[in-house]
């Protein structure tokens, strides 16, 4: 992660554009603004040199239009005949009249007669100066003279006068000057305005004669800008009152007097316009960039949308959901991410129950793992308790048979038979301990295990329809033969079948037991299913438990499931118990078919050949053990047969006895306290290999797997306590009469 | 003797004759007071027409308009004067009898000419100024229009009539015709700018009779 602040989409796209789109719109704005401005001064510039051109052509067509008016003034009788009456009186009353006549903008009437003897004058303003009217229209009066007709601007005390000076002629003579003076006042500035829509202002002598700008206040700046533009063409600036003017300065050109005017094109309104314009520009503008930004917020939040869905699935799955999916909403990018992501979710899940799956199978290893730990522990102790008992139950067999040919009584022989029984009693129980512990590999053979069930089935064929158990069954027809051995996993069915047989005949008057055998992905299952009572849910999982018995004492050791798990393990099955959903319970055995050829190694079974029991021709016989009851006993047993036995109870003594004489036969247990069998026969070998021509070995408990291997290399025999007396002098026999070459022999 | 005569002949007259007295005025057309109330005059159409103060007008003439075949006499005022003051003649009307002669002074001092160019009598008396006199003798009736050839606002009328039973209205509106024999006369009113009016009077042997006129504008064409 870096340190920069955390901006979402809309952010990094909206601020960017915004920003942009902002600059954009103050640089267009900016750059129409100028463009305007000065295409707005330019026109104004137009508009003002138009409206001084109008201006100055309007002015022409003014006098004309009055000298057209006035001329013929002059040629009407009554002024002719007052002309000719050279009366000033008269002439003055006729002016009068003609000034009424005339209409309000004439304002003086001035009749020069030739020679200039009086003049005659009539005005509308009774405070016009007349005096100076006539000295100022002089210059029109002197054109008038030379019979030409005079036109002039004049100002008689700042009122501004157009002068036209008309000759009149009577009888061919010249008889005087009519001047007539008419007012240029606010009305013809007024027209003026009306007809080019600016303003004007004539100055004359520095002071505003007529203006369409009515409030006097602004007329010292115009003066200013008069005689600052007076002369030039140049328009400039001005603004009266803060309105904006462009203005122009110019003069009447008929005298050379300090009449001026000036012009001034107000482009405020223009300007307002664009200034309204501009904001409404701006205004758009901001609007439309408004609704952009609003639209390019809402595309994006709605492009982001899967985004944030997704974002919302990660981290669920991160809290450990796998069941987020997405809903693929669009046919994009985001759909394939979607689609992605899902496919993801599938595998993810797939993988989650695999490992589920694989840790499910894991404990349940480690559960057997435990059981078979459980199974070793109880089954050293067990081969450690049943080859303690061994010993003594070798002698109590031993010296008990050995009793019987003693000529006792019947009553003893009685007492002695049932020793004998318990004896052989115990034998089992201890045998079975032994078998339990599971020392001994299985003997595998090729079994058809339908029939192996089959002939199980057989041996309760009385017991079973006594109790109204009925079996049923539902082979496969098409089951590999297993290579198993057949005897051990006979007793494991006979266990669950006499489990069930003892389970219904506790609790009903009738039961089913079905059987069923499969082919299932390389295993054969054997399925038990009985509708008895069947099994408590808290008792299910201890069933295979060593000891664990339900039964009253005296009916089951504890063992017999216990037994048949160990069974079922070593042939890498495994055997389950569940309830039924109704009643009762099923066992289930998956056995795996093995190829026949990788295992066959059917350990050949021989039948004892029963040698007759001959006088022992005095041979020399060693006896090496640690329990003093089996030397006993064997010397008893063998002396009389006339064998010469010697015994000795440990390693040291036998070597010793060894290095002094020879043997005929060395018989050594198993297990000796301080050195052990095998040792001492390596040790014995080493000194005297001849010595050990004849010789076997007596054991007490059950033969490890490398015992065996010793054993098979050495081509010796074991022989398992306890045994009668009669089985071993038969093994006696058979060592010492065998060339050299027991290995056949076996026990069981 | 003369006085006699004359005392004879007023009483005379006040035995045989007459007088008629009466009032003159002028007055609009009833549409046309209706037309000024309401606002049609104010219509452009009609900004250069002339506003006519009907109370203002005067110089009413009231003669009898018939031969008088049984008097036979010279003019009652054979002169008569119309001055020239202040750019106008005074007075503006002037009923005269067939015969009059009237002086034409001129009180200003600034040139003034009196000419007429009317049927009944046209005449030039040119250019002149305060001291001289000039006279016109009105020989024929009829109504003769006199003007200033400078000042043309300046004119004046003369009105040339037959017998001397008339009256110009004074300044109220007010005439009176004295000494007209008893009989039936034809009366009319005359005004320069309207139409003139008839009304046909008998005048008893002694006394008088009184005869109003309101001289309106009426039968105008239509247009």
């Amino acid at each position: 992660m870096s340190n920069k602040p955390y901006l979402n989409f809309q952010a990094k796209v909206l601020i960017p554009v915004f920003t942009l789109s902002i600059l954009f719109l103050g640089i267009i704005l900016w750059l129409v603004s100028r463009h305007l401005t000065a295409q707005l001064e330019e026109d104004a510039k137009q508009l003002l040199t138009t409206s001084e051109a109008v201006f100055r052509d309007s002015y022409e067509i003014r006098t004309r239009n009055l000298l057209l008016r006035y001329q013929n003034v002059v040629n009407e009788p009554r002024f002719k005949a007052v002309a000719q009456l050279a009366e000033p009186k008269t002439m003055t009353m006729l002016l009068s009249e003609l000034l009424i006549e005339m209409g309000p903008d004439t304002e003086v009437l001035l009749y020069t007669p030739a020679g200039n003897i009086f003049s005659s004058a009539a005005k509308r303003e009774q405070n016009l100066n007349l005096q100076e009217f006539k000295s100022r229209s002089s210059v029109s009066i002197e054109d008038a003279l030379r019979r030409q007709i005079g036109a002039d601007t004049i100002a008689v005390e700042q009122r501004l006068f157009n002068v036209i000076s008309v000759p009149v002629v009577v009888s061919e003579n010249p008889a005087g000057i009519l001047t007539i003076g008419v007012r240029v006042g606010s009305q013809a500035a007024q027209e003026f305005k009306l007809l080019t829509r600016s303003e004007i202002a004539v100055v004359v002598k520095n002071a505003v004669a007529v203006s369409t700008l009515k409030d006097p206040k602004f007329y010292p700046q115009l003066i200013t800008k008069f005689q600052q533009l007076s002369g030039s063409q140049t328009a400039e600036i001005v603004t009266p009152d803060g309105e904006r003017f462009l203005c122009m300065a110019g003069r009447f050109s008929h005298s050379s007097s300090n009449i001026g005017y000036l012009i001034l094109s107000s482009y405020e309104k223009a300007l307002h316009e664009q200034k309204v314009m501009q904001e409404r520009l701006t205004l758009l503008s901001l609007i439309g960039i408004l609704l952009c930004s609003l639209l390019i917020w809402v595309l994006i939040r709605r492009i982001t949308r899967p985004l944030r869905e997704l974002r919302n699935s990660v981290e669920a799955v991160g809290r450990g959901d796998f069941s987020q999916r997405i809903e693929i909403h669009s046919n994009d990018e985001y759909g394939e991410l979607a689609t992605v992501f899902n496919q993801m979710m599938e595998n993810l899940n797939a993988s989650q129950a695999e490992i589920q799956h694989t840790l499910q199978r894991l404990k349940s290893t480690q559960d057997q793992l435990v059981q078979t730990e459980k199974l070793s522990a109880i089954g050293k102790f067990v081969a450690g308790v049943a080859h303690e008992l061994n010993n003594p139950l070798t002698g109590v067999i031993g010296f008990s048979e050995m009793l019987q040919d003693t000529g006792i009584n019947e009553h003893q022989q009685n007492y002695l038979n049932r020793i004998i029984d318990s004896a052989e009693r115990c034998h089992r129980i201890v045998q079975s301990l032994l078998s339990f512990s599971r020392r001994r590999r299985p003997e595998r053979t090729s079994v058809n295990i339908n029939q192996l069930i089959e002939s199980t089935v057989e041996i309760f064929k009385y017991e079973l329809p006594v109790n109204n158990i009925e079996v049923t069954s539902d082979f496969g027809s098409d089951l590999p033969a297993l290579l198993i051995d057949p005897h051990q996993i006979q007793l494991v069915f006979l266990n669950i079948l006499n489990n069930a047989r003892q389970a219904i005949e506790l609790r009903q008057t009738r039961g089913v037991i079905h059987i069923i055998t499969e082919l299932i992905e390389g295993h054969v299952r054997i399925s038990f299913c009985d509708n008895g009572p069947g099994i408590p849910t808290e008792n299910l999982l201890q069933i295979f438990d060593p000891f664990f018995t339900t039964k009253s004492v005296g009916e089951g050791t504890g063992l017999g499931l216990s037994l048949s798990y160990g069974i079922i393990r070593e042939h890498d099955g495994t055997i389950i118990a569940k309830n039924n959903n109704g009643k009762g319970v099923t066992f289930i055995i998956d056995l795996p078919v093995v190829s026949i050829k990788a295992e066959h190694e059917a350990v050949k079974t021989m039948p004892a050949a029963m040698v007759k029991m001959e006088q022992a021709s005095a041979n020399k016989i060693l006896v090496i053990d640690d329990e003093e009851n089996i030397l006993e006993l064997i010397k008893e047993a063998l002396a009389v047969y006339g064998y010469n036995v010697e015994t000795v109870c440990d390693g040291e003594s036998a070597m010793r006895a060894v290095n002094n004489q020879s043997y005929d036969l060395i018989i050594c247990d198993w297990k000796i306290p301080g050195i052990g069998g095998q040792s001492i026969y390596e040790r014995l070998r080493e000194m005297n290999p001849r010595a050990l021509e004849k010789f076997f070995f007596i054991t007490g408990d059950i033969l490890g797997e490398n015992a065996e291997k010793f054993l098979r290399v050495e081509k010796k025999i074991c022989l398992f306590k306890p045994f009668s007396i009669e089985q071993f002098r038969t093994t006696v026999q058979e060592v010492l009469h065998s060339n050299s070459d027991p290995s056949d022999l076996t026990t069981t | 003797m003369k006085i006699f005569a004359a005392i004879f002949l007023l009483i005379s007259c006040n035995v045989f004759a007459g007088t008629i007295k009466g009032h003159v005025k002028a007055q609009p057309r009833p549409e046309a007071m209706e037309d000024v109330e309401s606002g049609k005059y104010e219509n452009r159409k009609y900004k250069f027409l002339e506003r006519v103060d009907y109370d203002e007008m005067k110089d009413f003439v009231v003669y009898v308009d018939q031969p008088i075949s049984n008097i036979n006499q010279p003019p009652p005022k054979p002169m008569q004067v119309v001055i020239q003051k202040d750019g106008t003649f005074k007075p503006h009307v002037l009923p005269v009898m067939v015969g009059t002669t009237v002086e034409w002074p001129n009180n200003d001092d600034i040139f003034h000419n009196v000419f007429s160019i009317s049927e009944a009598k046209p005449f030039d008396l040119g250019f002149y100024k305060s001291h001289e006199v000039k006279r016109v003798t009105f020989d024929k009736p009829g109504r003769v229009d006199i003007f200033c050839s400078i000042h043309t606002r300046m004119n004046c009328i003369v009105l040339v009539l037959e017998n001397p039973f008339f009256a110009a209205t004074d300044k109220d509106g007010n005439y009176q015709i004295p000494d007209l024999p008893a009989g039936a006369y034809r009366l009319k009113a005359w005004h320069e700018r309207l139409p003139s009016q008839t009304m046909d009077v008998t005048v008893p042997v002694n006394g008088e009779i009184s005869q109003d006129f309101v001289l309106t504008v009426t039968g105008l064409p239509k247009y």
